[in-house]
């Protein structure tokens, strides 16, 4: 590929595949360290997103970075993981009373663990999704059918469709879409190696466990838009399954252009339209997470009252540190 | 063809356009603005730097422009966006030179994943590179300054780029201008009064910054690497006499790791390299007040055929805590430090 | 075994366990180890250094065998305990 490609590009490709061998090589480790820690005295994990990748081998984590490693426990375990992991170095990041009631009142995670020493972020959930969300989700369903990984692991990785499930979720129920395009690859890698390793079967079993977790609307634009930009191979029969599950014809039009700009990257030509889509996925977003009254609470707290540290926004930074 | 053969207008065109793509050394980088600043700064300090091909392909991708919002009526501010996202807070109007540096500093420092980045002025005299490594208010800048303006060749003030692939050792810079603040402006000035300084910018974060243009034989060679043969951690001390005092490899070795931009991004590859850089140099610390005297030990080191070589280390044990993933935060700063502190951590 | 002796250059596979994840290099007797799970880098010098390199040397060697190298007990428990002491073993 170096041969055909001109030599800055190849150089800035080569760079990013470095820092993703070396984000893969701290995760591995990291996960030693939680499995053979103190969590083994509650019932295995589930790794989700990129640490399940990583450790079941899929095509989608070469060259993959995670920036956090997520990991799922039953409800009525995860706050004892919390206490064990504070004696791991373990710590939860400062957020104000209304964050931490936010997290922990309705959302499907715990505020991001830190790790004093190392700075690795570790997310704690109970479920895929935020406990108000517009439909709710068993988690019962993806802990049972967690597969276990080869010894000396303790974790388990979700199961195939759980693990496809779970991607085209997370990131068509998201508010922030800045990693949309990794994401949307996820899903590609995922359906088209499950495909073939299982065939058909897996498609049914994706559709099924799809319908049974009511999240069928969410999985039916995540492959209509791994259709158009990645050439997501999708057989005929599931496609018409699917096809049930989108929205009505009128407003079709409208939401696939409103994922794609929202999957532009920030060097598209149109900077425009896809700002105008982020914000509208934000709401979008936003909407989908928590009923209305909460939502206009939440936001107007983040708008008003929030302090200043917490509002600045997009990680801009002082220039006086790169002089 | 060189910046310096543009006409004013032209070279406002360009940047207004987006078509100025900026040649510096071994990278590229494309910049579309229409503050008269930048075009002001770019004609004052870039002029001998060549254009790279106008469809051809950048490293970084850059635009500075006022914050919407009418703010821009009666305070005028000016931002920086790589790839479209803002990088800094805003800085005002007039400050739009030095923010198109620190821009493209963060890019450098930032984006660059491909060689490892040490946060180190270089400087190469017969073949040879000289780093001075040293977090800001060392001092480094202003010895680099001074060393360009007396012989030595320019490679970079602020950022050491050096290769990671098999092979030999080298160390690589953008030649761009050298950034001095405060007292430093004038001792410079004191010490090389042909130097061509950009007009002071007052009130900057860091208090008055000019810039050095760097020396045209810096800039014609800036595609060219130099072999490292000196690694000095240089301090400026009011009032201290100038001193040159060995330092063990071990030590010089957490010294420039500490220094390193994308350390922890890099990891095993990183230590490798660094440690091949170390082997290769004689190492040193460095306390100065007179600039002039500085110049001059350099110089006597320079005309020296063989680096002496360093005895070994002190005491025997565990030297204290773990050089750790924050190697790189105390350079990178802000998202980029979360990021660069640890590659399990969020990012952008 | 002075680490000068030893060839350097090579990061190599260390102690069992975290064998994978460490780089070591010797610099003018001081012994440079960076930790690819945590990313930190730890300089070592006397037995624990000795330890490391030794353990380098051997290619992933199990305490007996160090053992052996460094001559007795007493300087391979002290060397174990530097060692940890860095959060470079368990």
């Amino acid at each position: 590929m170096q041969e055909r490609l001109p030599e800055p590009a190849a150089r800035h490709l080569w760079g990013g595949y470095l820092a993703a061998e070396r984000n893969a090589e701290a995760v591995r480790w990291e996960l030693e360290q939680l499995d053979g820690g103190l969590l083994g005295r509650l019932s295995p994990p589930v790794a989700l997103k990129g640490a399940a990748y990583l450790l079941a081998g899929l095509p989608n984590a070469a060259g993959r970075v995670c920036h956090d490693i997520d990991l799922l426990f039953p409800a009525d375990e995860v706050g004892r993981a919390e206490s064990l992991l504070f004696f791991e170095g373990w710590q939860a990041s400062p957020h104000d009373a209304h964050d931490q009631r936010y997290y922990r009142q309705w959302m499907h995670e715990l505020p991001p663990l830190v790790h004093r020493r190392r700075g690795a972020t570790l997310d704690l959930h109970h479920n895929l999704l935020p406990e108000t969300f517009a439909v709710r989700v068993e988690p019962r369903r993806v802990l049972d059918a967690a597969a276990p990984l080869a010894a000396p692991w303790r974790l388990r990785v979700p199961a195939p469709e759980h693990l496809a499930l779970h991607a085209a979720v997370h990131l068509f129920a998201e508010t922030e879409w800045q990693r949309g395009l990794r994401d949307l690859y996820d899903i590609h890698a995922l359906v088209e190696h499950f495909q073939a390793a299982r065939g058909d079967r897996f498609w049914e079993e994706l559709l099924d466990e799809a319908e049974a977790l009511g999240v069928a609307w969410l999985v039916e634009p995540a492959l209509a838009c791994g259709r158009t930009l990645l050439g997501t191979r999708v057989p005929a029969a599931a496609a018409e399954r699917l096809e049930r599950h989108g929205p009505p014809r009128w407003r079709r039009g409208p939401m696939r252009a409103l994922f794609r700009h929202g999957l532009n990257t920030r060097a598209s030509r149109t900077p425009r339209r896809d700002a105008l889509a982020r914000a509208a996925l934000l709401l979008r977003g936003h909407w989908l997470k928590m009923p209305p009254t909460l939502l206009a609470r939440h936001l107007l707290y983040k708008a008003f009252r929030a302090p200043q540290g917490a509002r600045a926004g997009g990680g801009e930074t002082p220039t006086h540190r790169h002089g | 063809m060189r910046i310096g053969q543009l006409s004013r207008s032209e070279l406002a065109g360009r940047l207004a356009r987006g078509g100025l793509s900026l040649a510096t050394g071994p990278v590229t980088t494309r910049i579309r603005t229409s503050i008269p600043g930048v075009a002001a700064h770019l004609a004052a300090l870039y002029a001998d730097f060549p254009l790279g091909e106008a469809d051809g392909i950048a490293d970084f991708s850059c635009q500075l422009r006022p914050p919407r919002g009418v703010r821009r009526y009666y305070r005028p501010q000016v931002l920086f966006l790589a790839d479209g996202r803002s990088v800094f807070k805003p800085l005002a109007y007039h400050q739009a030179g030095p923010m198109l540096e620190w821009g493209m500093n963060w890019c450098i420092a930032s984006q660059l994943r491909d060689r490892l980045i040490f946060h180190a002025a270089a400087l190469e005299r017969g073949g040879r590179a000289l780093l001075l490594a040293a977090p800001p208010g060392s001092g480094k800048s202003t010895l680099c300054a001074a060393l360009a303006c007396r012989g030595w060749r320019l490679l970079t003030d602020e950022a050491a780029l050096v290769e990671l692939g098999a092979g030999r050792v080298s160390v690589a810079g953008t030649a761009r201008p050298v950034s001095l603040k405060n007292a430093s402006i004038e001792a410079v000035q004191r010490l090389a009064p042909e130097a061509a300084l950009s007009a002071p910018c007052r009130d900057t974060l860091k208090g008055t910054v000019a810039h050095m243009r760097p020396p045209p034989e810096s800039v014609r060679r800036a595609q060219e690497p130099a072999a490292p043969a000196w690694l000095v951690f240089p301090r400026f001390v009011p009032g201290a006499p100038t001193r040159l005092t060995e330092r063990s490899r071990p030590e010089a070795f957490m010294g420039l790791a500490a220094n390193a931009f994308n350390y922890a991004a890099l990891g095993r590859r990183a230590f490798h390299r660094t440690a091949d850089l170390v082997e290769r140099v004689a190492c040193y610390d460095f306390r100065y007040s007179r600039l002039e005297e500085a110049v001059q030990v350099f110089d006597e080191l320079a005309t020296r055929r063989e680096p002496s070589a360093v005895p070994g280390a002190g005491e025997p044990g565990y030297h204290g805590r773990p050089h750790g993933p924050g190697v790189d935060g105390a350079a990178a700063g802000g998202a980029g430090e979360r990021a660069a502190r640890h590659p399990v951590a969020p990012g952008r | 075994m002075e680490p000068e002796a030893l060839p350097g250059g090579e990061g190599d596979r260390v102690l069992e366990g975290e064998a994978a994840f460490l780089e070591i290099r010797a610099l003018d007797g001081g012994v440079l180890a960076f930790h690819a799970g945590s990313g930190e880098t730890h300089w070592l010098e006397g037995l624990p250094a000795r330890l490391l390199w030794a353990g380098a040397h051997l290619g992933g060697a199990a305490p007996e065998r160090l053992r052996e190298r460094l001559g007795d007990e007493a300087a391979l428990a002290e060397a174990m305990a530097g060692l940890r002491a860095a959060g470079l073993i368990r």
